[in-house]
């Protein structure tokens, strides 16, 4: 009785064989699904290899994996990711979604797919329960997201598919191109839509019909028991009525936590008018939910008239109001919302492109940048509406300066020998919770296995409160500036994300760890407690480790960049965080060496990893 | 002068730090605010009995304030913030924030919660000046 089909498909784009092999449940239960069972296929992938091969190359294979409890008859079990070597940062890439895709695959009896190699021309990859085969793709090629999604819908007539697919940025290998699926949801982080248009696969259509599982009858019980424990928190209902840009107000007023101009300035008119509230009272017309999610934080907005008019289309999420709103100094929320559709129709993601369009901003104002090497009418400064419409066009397509701007926030700042300008760790931009306003985010971007990242650690909601006493994340300082005894719980929640990363669950659903250890005890037949949760996530980010110190990382990465350790006035009254303390005391919680980066033997034992090294 | 808190003491004092120098940043914060509160301090180890605070906020001024012993006395409002003592007296300390203490369930928000939301930083001045007040706990 488990929650897992024991199968991944096996499809190589350059033979154009498709093969299934069995997933051993011991390998789940040891590395999970997700992000850690691709952490341990990809480790097998290179451990002997003495040349690694590049993102771009057809050998590097792209995972795209189910958690454990992904598609389950628990609540929020949307969840599944895409993993590979990132084009962006060369390192460890992953990249998590919601919507109903990895269900979707669970139905189709797989519980992964492994992509290897490159076709010749362009290709979708279609999955049909059980079943799996390749069809050309040239009609779609070259065409947005909104629209090829549309086409295959009609094109698969009286089938109930789901889609993940590339647009125009990931044909022309935009090294943040992102994967959308349906329901507006996006693999977003890492660039993996670029591995995908690297490969000449277009998209991923699957349809799945077996939605029964042979479960432990008390299954469904432990997961009614989760959402009684956590639907009348203040963050689930807020999401629901306000979806994530709900935290706008509360972030930009109270906290400082959301970035202004590159980072640069604490306080900014207006804000308010990007919440979510506002849309709320605006332009919201609907809320969508992923598979199983009693939340709805998806928003649905329609602009019926204007320059920036828009049909009943997804709406920007928190992240995106920052990364095209204040980061930008843009306040208003139509621009915003229509350079997210814009985003997610040409395939990037929103947090790389703005953040680089960001640092664009912040050169041109400095005067580093020639006004020649602009599109036309172009002003790129802060506040600019139009630019930034226009400069989300030439990224995707790679034309003029945006050829340079789809490299990245990183490979512009260090073009124009400013690199302390890019708000990125590894090359990955960092998302829009300013370390400034809650110390933790310092150390989880710092340490983060794929860069800059707030998925592996949502240290902001710990420092705002949001415990799990039973593995440790709880007891901090109220001081949300504080350095000193926050390492320990921060570094618990790092692990705990982790296995979240891996089994396929929302990080908006969180109830106790003692039922998310439930759940997934009976999911694998495996007793686990809360305390072995935390062992698991141990694993999986120590796997992680040793990937990037295969792949050319080294410690010396573990910075912040200038940029977000200025000091500013407005909530975070300038306050910045200490990195380097931070950073000594968790080396010696996790027991890894700081002068390698690598997790010492003795825990590497402790871990179980040796075995497999 | 030192007042002990909860009392109605302490409530006429606060609303005169809020209308005079100590409440100039919540005067600002709050200049579009428009809505009335009820704080209920719930009894626990430390306070025998519920207390509840009226007080009505308008455009930057604490117009009316109310001590109220008997809940079923309080006055219908537009919201209530309502927490155990020990919670408020940690609010008051700075110890937890208004949004935080909601986040960490150690307060209860009643009322459109948009509206509160929207002026987060208004929440966070009332905190502030109450911090001014020279208080004594139980």
């Amino acid at each position: 009785m488990v929650g897992i089909r024991g199968k991944l498909l096996k499809v190589n784009l350059t033979t154009q064989e498709i093969t299934t092999e069995p997933l051993p449940l011991e390998i789940v239960q040891k590395f999970s699904g997700g992000s850690g069972l691709g952490a341990y296929l990809y480790y097998q992938f290179i451990k002997n290899r003495e040349v690694i091969p590049e993102a771009f190359a057809s050998e590097n294979p792209l995972y795209f994996l189910t958690g454990v409890l992904t598609g389950l008859p628990a609540y929020c079990t949307s969840r599944s990711t895409f993993c590979s070597r990132s084009p962006l940062t060369n390192i460890w890439g992953e990249s998590n979604v919601g919507g109903k895709i990895g269900p979707a695959l669970k139905f189709a009896g797989f519980d992964g797919v492994i992509i290897t190699g490159a076709a010749t021309e362009p290709t979708i990859l279609v999955i049909d329960d059980g079943k799996a085969r390749l069809l050309p793709a040239k009609t779609y090629w070259g065409k947005g997201t909104y629209e090829v999604q549309k086409q295959l819908s009609k094109d698969f007539k009286g089938k109930k598919i789901e889609v993940a697919v590339i647009g125009p940025a990931g044909e022309n290998l935009v090294k943040y191109a992102c994967i959308m699926t349906g329901n507006g949801r996006t693999a977003g982080r890492t660039g993996l839509g670029a591995v995908l248009g690297s490969k000449n696969l277009k998209a991923i259509v699957i349809k799945g019909t077996n939605t029964t599982f042979d479960l432990p009858s008390d299954f469904k019980e432990v997961s009614k028991q989760g959402l009684e424990e956590c639907r009348d928190g203040f963050s689930f209902e807020l999401l629901q009525e306000f979806g994530t840009a709900g935290n706008v107000d509360v972030a930009l007023e109270m906290y400082g936590d959301m970035p202004i101009k590159n980072w640069s300035e604490g306080t900014i008119e207006n804000a308010g008018d990007l919440s979510g509230i506002t849309m709320a009272e605006t332009i919201l017309v609907g809320k969508k939910a992923c598979y199983r999610c009693p939340i709805a934080c998806g928003r649905e907005i329609e602009i019926p008239t204007g320059p920036y008019k828009l049909p009943r289309i997804d709406g920007p999420e928190y992240e995106t109001c920052a990364s095209f709103g204040t980061n930008l100094g843009i306040t208003d929320l139509e621009v915003v919302a229509y350079a997210n559709v814009r985003a997610n129709d040409l395939g990037m993601d929103t947090i790389s492109a703005g953040e680089t369009i960001a640092v664009l901003f912040d050169l041109v104002e400095k005067g580093v940048i020639p006004k020649k090497v602009l599109p036309a009418n172009c002003k790129c400064t802060f506040g600019d509406d139009s630019s930034l419409i226009t400069l989300l066009e030439v990224i995707a397509k790679r034309e003029g300066i945006g050829d340079v701007l789809a490299e990245g926030s990183k490979f512009l700042a260090e073009k124009y020998k400013q690199a302390e300008l890019a708000a990125q760790v590894n090359g990955l931009e960092a998302p829009y919770h300013d370390p400034r306003a809650f110390s933790g985010m310092a150390l989880m971007y710092v340490t983060s296995p794929r860069g800059a990242c707030h998925l592996n650690g949502d240290a902001y909601l710990t420092q705002q409160g949001q415990y799990f006493p039973e593995i440790g994340v709880e007891g901090i300082p109220d001081d949300r500036f504080a350095n000193e005894g926050i390492v320990k719980a921060l570094t618990n929640l790092q692990s705990y994300r982790q296995v979240y990363n891996a089994i396929g669950i929302c990080q908006f659903y969180n109830p106790t760890a003692t039922t998310i250890a439930q759940l997934l005890s009976l999911a694998q037949a495996q007793k686990i407690s809360p305390e072995e949760l935390i062992i698991l996530g141990d694993r999986l980010f120590a796997l992680k480790r040793l990937i990037n110190l295969k792949l050319g990382w080294n410690p010396r990465n573990e910075r912040l960049p200038r940029v977000m350790l200025q000091k500013l006035t407005g909530p975070t009254d300038g306050h910045v965080p200490d990195v380097q303390y931070q950073l000594k005391e968790w080396y010696s919680y996790r027991n890894y060496d700081q002068e390698t980066g690598r997790p010492n033997k003795e825990k590497l034992e402790e871990l179980g990893l040796l075995e497999i090294l | 002068m030192v007042v002990n808190f909860p009392s109605k003491e302490w409530l006429i004092k606060y609303q005169e730090a809020l209308n005079g120098e100590a409440g100039k940043a919540w005067q600002e914060a709050a200049k579009d605010w428009e809505g009335d509160f009820l704080f209920v301090i719930e009894a626990d180890d430390k306070l025998e009995k519920d207390l509840t605070f009226y007080i009505d906020l308008w455009h930057g001024e604490c117009r009316r304030v109310e001590f109220i012993e008997d809940p079923a006395k309080a006055p219908q409002t537009e919201f209530q913030y309502r927490g155990k003592y020990s919670n408020w007296v940690d609010l008051i300390h700075g110890k937890i924030d208004p949004i935080k203490g909601i986040l960490m369930r150690k307060f209860k928000l009643v009322g459109n919660k948009a509206k509160v939301l929207r002026a987060a930083k208004a929440a966070q001045e009332l905190v502030n000046t109450a911090q001014k007040i020279e208080s004594v706990f139980l």
